[in-house]
């Protein structure tokens, strides 16, 4: 027995060094996200530091980033199941515009504006479904499918809309639990925004399910190798639909949040919106060809791209640069992470 | 007479103009490692696939303890005990090994994966191989090819299977890998599984295999024990030399 071990330990060193647990955790890519994020934190704090005192670091300034960050990582959690699963959606901005259209709509025409809200959510996740379905069953890659959505969408919306905002619509009540304000009246003053709540139960559902029921391991699996899940007996096409029903659902619920803090709704809103999704969800450490990924991750590239927007501003550097800024890191973070894999190997 | 644990019988497969297989009877019986040996286009893999229910047999029965039985998917044949470890391995690259060995099949526990269980089971799995896979948390690709072909055989015995079936199991492996790849099918062996190998590989096919059948053009030329042949013989067979040499002596006649 000591002889036929020894035997496999010979073999060992040939075949896969054991690697230290300093090592290891240098190379865990959650910990280079998770650096990024905080080295970005300290240069924006530097940059913004004055005798009257830090813009950036004040309390209220980092709950605007926290609700500024809220819809774009809402819609990047669903966006994290389809990537992981292999998939893409560019048709998040435009299904943005129509789910908030069609519920500015029916609150306007009358209808209770939760009833109205439960069918928003219905519609985005049938829209999903829809997106889903032609990828999986008629073989459409699901860029192209999504890149139709991308356009037709955004044509419905203005169509619906008339090409004017959706606006004067009541409903305050409505209004304070989607867009509006908790109050703790404390010895410190604070308002928690409600967007930033929603976000964190999306945060915690949305990366409980990922990370640890059956479902979240047939993403990762269907992601990873196709071929494989569908030899283990996995329904491939019913993971994928239903991922993309997720992602609808989660964009119909943003649409409603935006409404809520707005008060109205604009048939333009979220033009680009995909990209900022997309962008969270890679600097987040997500292989844009799926099997990996998590929603930490994709928390940091949000809060990552926020913080670069807020701070930039605070700091006076004109606009145009935050889209240099982050289109840089976009790279950078695909580059790292492209290194990360290889000295894994 | 031991009696076969897994039969087929007169089964023949044809696709548009070629016949993959005509009329063709093979038997496993229990505890031996049966190779199935042929040229490209001989009809091996049609075989494989027949006996795993990826394929339905145009005719002909399939036996599963000697009771008729019919396949309508890969899943019909694994609920009968029948595993098959595919040439290209069929492992999620990113996923660790336990991951892998619970494919499509995870224990839960309170609606989540138990992940405690899944590893505690994959460690036991892992041990009965004798592999040497450093930890269950291991992402696959990380594995040596050895490694991961004991991952998928890892799979096939989670699954409860009784017949395992293995198509080119050292195909893409060095000589060392290769060898403890075998080891691992004598060790099934030895653990009273059935094992069908498909190979080229004669070296490895006479190293293990208790009974060869050799197929060619679809049909089977035959089944030879071990102990009766040489490799030789089984490449006569293969190549279709020894028919040659018979048409040759025919014609002489």
């Amino acid at each position: 027995m000591s002889k036929q071990l020894q035997a496999v330990g010979v073999l060992d060193e040939g075949e896969g060094r054991q690697q230290g647990w300093l090592r290891r955790l240098l190379l865990k890519r959650e910990l280079g996200i998770f650096s990024a994020a905080v080295a970005l934190f300290l240069i924006l704090t530097a940059i913004n530091q004055t005798a009257a005192g830090n813009k950036f670091t004040d309390a209220n300034n980092l709950l605007t980033i926290a609700r500024q960050i809220s819809l774009t990582t809402i819609i990047a959690v669903g966006m994290t199941y389809i990537i992981v699963v292999g998939e893409i959606d560019l048709s998040v901005g435009s299904m943005f515009a129509v789910c908030g259209i069609v519920l500015g709509i029916l609150i306007k025409q009358g209808y209770n504006p939760w009833l109205s809200m439960l069918l928003t959510l219905a519609l985005g996740t049938g829209i999903g479904f829809l997106n889903g379905a032609l990828t999986t069953m008629l073989g459409i890659p699901s860029f192209v499918v999504t890149l139709g959505g991308l356009s037709a969408m955004r044509g419905i919306a203005l169509g619906l809309a008339g090409g004017w905002p959706v606006a004067s619509l009541g409903q305050p009540f409505f209004f304070s639990v989607t867009g509006g304000f908790l109050v703790f009246q404390t010895d410190v003053y604070t308002s928690i925004p409600m967007q930033v709540i929603w976000m964190v139960l999306v945060l915690l559902i949305g990366g409980w399910v990922l990370a640890t029921t059956r479902y979240g391991y047939h993403l990762y699996a269907t992601g990873s190798n196709r071929q494989a899940a569908l030899l283990a007996g996995i329904a491939v096409r019913w993971v994928k639909i239903r991922a993309f029903m997720f992602l609808g659902f989660l964009v119909a619920l943003a649409s409603a949040l935006q409404l809520g803090f707005f008060r109205s709704f604009q048939p333009t809103a979220g033009q680009a919106l995909e990209l900022d999704v997309i962008a969270a969800v890679i600097i987040g450490g997500t292989n844009l060809f799926g099997g990996s990924g998590n929603i930490v991750g994709t928390l940091l590239g949000a809060a990552i791209i926020g913080m670069i927007n807020n701070g930039l501003i605070l700091a006076g550097v004109p606009t145009y640069w935050q889209f240099v800024a982050i289109g840089n890191i976009i790279v950078i973070a695909v580059v790292i992470d492209m290194f990360i894999r290889r000295r894994q190997k | 007479m031991q009696h076969a644990i897994f039969e087929v019988l007169n089964v023949s497969k044809r696709f548009a103009h070629v016949d993959a297989l005509i009329d063709v009877n093979f038997d496993v019986l229990p505890g031996e490692i049966h190779a199935i040996c042929g040229d490209n286009g001989a009809g091996k893999s049609t075989l494989t696939k027949i006996c795993a229910g990826v394929y339905q047999a145009d005719s002909g029965e399939v036996r599963v303890e000697g009771k008729p039985v019919h396949f309508h998917s890969p899943h019909d044949a694994r609920d009968h005990g029948i595993a098959v470890v595919y040439q290209d391995l069929a492992l999620a690259n990113d996923r660790d090994v336990a991951s892998n060995l619970f494919l499509g099949r995870e224990p839960l526990r309170w609606g989540m994966v138990d992940k405690r269980r899944m590893n505690r089971e994959a460690r036991e799995v892992i041990a009965r191989l004798r592999s040497n896979i450093p930890s269950v948390e291991t992402p696959v690709a990380l594995l040596s090819g050895g490694q991961r072909q004991a991952v998928a055989i890892g799979r096939a015995i989670s699954q409860g299977g009784k017949v395992f079936f293995m198509d080119e199991p050292t195909a893409a492996l060095g000589v060392r890998e290769s060898a403890k790849v075998l080891q691992l099918i004598v060790n099934l062996k030895e653990e009273g599984s059935a094992v069908v190998v498909i190979s080229h590989n004669l070296r490895h096919v006479f190293s293990i295999a208790d009974r060869i059948t050799v197929l060619r053009r679809g049909r089977k030329v035959d089944t030879v024990s071990k102990a009766d042949s040489t490799p030789d013989d089984v490449v006569r067979m293969i190549t279709g030399a020894d028919m040659l040499l018979a048409e040759e002596e025919v014609a002489a006649g």
